[in-house]
């Protein structure tokens, strides 16, 4: 977008050109459709970009064309909840989602006929109800305290890649144990990349597309399998009993009586590092940033996690429940940017929304960094107040999703990143390394993040030196 | 963005509704408030929240705005019984 000026004219002039004036409930389509791809290129090149210019045209509701998909764009809390509230055998996640079945295998979430899938999610859960959460407070305290003896008393980090690799060791020590955690070395990360570069916008129209990418995805889920399996037997053999999801994978029986296979086991290990892993990594570095880039609330923000620690020797469930100004800041970041933009269903009958009839075969796509910036829902959209009031309704802030298919991660992720801000920031001073406007965005494998390099400088604290 | 916090009045009785479809059972609610919430086992995708008892006696109002508060999904609400 180089001359804003002459895009908004033409904008203007599509507007009028594509808006129908009469027949109120035909859905607004987007201009600027090339007649074979249809809008396909400017969503690959930028997703968000293409998803806002959406909705400035067309409103809460707005069709445009991925190479023969349909695709409606649905804006706001009660457009949201209809869409969260719908059931399976109208609006399809599964259908939607299909590029994900080669990352996870055959037989895993949506590789995998409904009633097992119901169970595979069920299973995951189990994993995350309260009274697991109570240890995994700890463990991530315990990696941070690591990566703090790393780090020393000063020096500058890149963000991105430090969370990446703190939440790396994170997520795998809290769901898999502090053995395969200690076994995470080069090849496991690698892998894992390969893993996450087999997702990009053009997936989403096109999940199972031959390219090198998926080739590499595929390969590299293969040999998860192999180092998993390997792991699993070893547990097996021994015949301990740990307190990781791994343990649950391995404990968990379908509701016929059958255990899971090992590439099944494999599969729920990699959907939930998928899930969890770049979203929460994304969202600390994100938080880091804003922390730092609004020095206006510093002093409240440190005044609480010393209070805070000073009452609560070590991080507890407990403890971060009183960082509240902290968690308004890992909510008000997770508004501003949040990580999965293309959440999407697929029309599996004709679906009512108000006037409009969306029919069967169409996706349904809900993007909260465009939903999170309506002046409705958050007055001064722009502006970042870590001490917003949240929405009185549950579908205005959807960073998780919501309904049926909300993430079952959510309090885990949140935990996550309190855990590891408050430990650093107790100890640490941030800053910038450079002027605040070099820090953008980037959504590579269709996840925000801040653009590449995204660098801080840091110092330890008076007294804290080692 | 902050977390609704809302303050007991201890003049006021209060009952509770849920929200089902949004339940995804985490048990955060079970956890506060043994006495009000248990999980029912459900043919859905997740565990289900039931109420013990939708009358709630003065000492549990503190656990179930807790319970409010802190369940993940926005499920419960807490509101006050109209004096009729
Ligand atoms: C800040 C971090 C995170 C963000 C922003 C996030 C976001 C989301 C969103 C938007 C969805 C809904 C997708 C849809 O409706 O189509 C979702 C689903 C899901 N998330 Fe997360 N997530 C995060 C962290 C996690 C973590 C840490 C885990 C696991 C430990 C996790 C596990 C899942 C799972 C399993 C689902 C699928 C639920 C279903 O299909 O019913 N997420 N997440
Ligand atoms: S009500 Fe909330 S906390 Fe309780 S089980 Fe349901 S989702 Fe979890």
């Amino acid at each position: 977008m180089t001359d804003s000026l002459q895009w908004f004219n033409l904008l203007e002039q599509n507007r009028r050109k594509v808006i129908p004036m009469s027949g109120a409930n035909q859905i607004p389509q987007v201009s600027g459709a090339d007649p074979s791809i249809g809008h396909l290129e400017e969503f690959n090149s930028d997703p968000l970009l293409f998803l806002q210019r959406v909705h400035k045209e067309c409103g809460e509701i707005g069709e445009f064309d991925l190479a023969g998909l349909g695709t409606i764009l649905l804006v706001g809390s009660e457009a949201h909840e209809a869409v969260f509230r719908a059931n399976e055998e109208q609006l399809s996640a599964a259908q939607a989602y299909q590029m994900m079945i080669p990352v996870f295998g055959e037989g895993i979430q949506y590789g995998a006929p409904p009633h097992i899938e119901r169970q595979q999610l069920k299973i995951q859960i189990q994993g995350l109800k309260h009274d697991r959460m109570l240890n995994y407070a700890g463990i991530v305290e315990h990696e941070t305290t690591l990566l703090i003896k790393q780090l020393g008393k000063k020096g500058t980090i890149d963000v991105n890649q430090i969370f990446s690799d703190l939440t790396l060791k994170t997520s795998t020590h809290c769901l898999l144990g502090a053995e395969l955690r200690s076994e995470l070395n080069d090849e496991f990360s690698t892998l894992y990349k390969d893993l996450e570069n087999g997702i990009a916008p053009s997936s989403l129209s096109d999940p199972f597309e031959k390219n090198e990418r998926l080739t590499k995805c595929i390969r590299a889920r293969k040999r998860l399998e192999e180092l998993i399996g390997d792991h699993v037997d070893r547990r097996r053999t021994k015949g301990k009993i740990y307190e990781d999801m791994l343990q649950v994978y391995m404990d968990s029986k379908y509701e016929d009586g059958t255990p899971l296979n090992k590439a099944e086991i494999t599969g729920m290990v990699i959907w939930f590092m998928f899930a969890g892993h770049h979203t929460s990594a994304n969202t600390t570095a994100w938080t880091l940033l804003e922390v730092v880039k609004n020095p206006a609330y510093l002093s409240k923000l440190l005044e609480e996690i010393d209070q805070v620690f000073l009452k609560f020797p070590t991080v507890t469930v407990e403890s971060l429940r009183e960082l509240l100004l902290l968690d308004g800041f890992i909510r008000e970041s997770l508004r501003l940017h949040p990580p999965l933009n293309a959440i999407t269903r697929r029309v599996m009958s004709d679906f009512q929304y108000k006037e409009f009839t969306i029919p069967t075969g169409k996706n349904i796509m809900i993007c909260p960094y465009v939903s999170h910036k309506l002046e409705k829902s958050f007055p001064k959209p722009l502006s970042f107040n870590p001490e917003r009031p949240s929405p009185k309704d549950n579908f205005s802030e959807i960073a998780f999703g919501g309904g049926r298919h909300k993430c079952i991660g959510n309090g885990f992720a949140i935990l996550q990143v309190k855990t590891i801000l408050a430990t650093l920031l107790k100890q640490y001073t941030f800053n910038l390394s450079e002027l605040p406007e070099k820090y953008g965005e980037a959504m590579p494998a269709l996840i925000l993040r801040p653009k590449d390099p995204c660098e801080l400088t840091y110092v330890k604290k008076d007294g804290q030196g080692r | 963005m902050l977390k609704k916090t809302v303050k007991v009045d201890n003049r006021l009785r209060y009952r509770i509704e849920l929200d089902h479809d949004l339940c995804q059972g985490h048990s955060v609610c079970i956890a506060e408030a043994p006495a009000l919430f248990s999980l029912n086992e459900s043919n859905a995708s997740y565990d289900q929240i039931q109420l013990i008892t939708s009358e709630i006696d003065e000492e549990q109002s503190e656990a179930a705005f807790r319970a409010q508060k802190y369940c993940p999904n926005g499920v419960i609400r807490v509101l006050p019984i109209e004096d009729s």
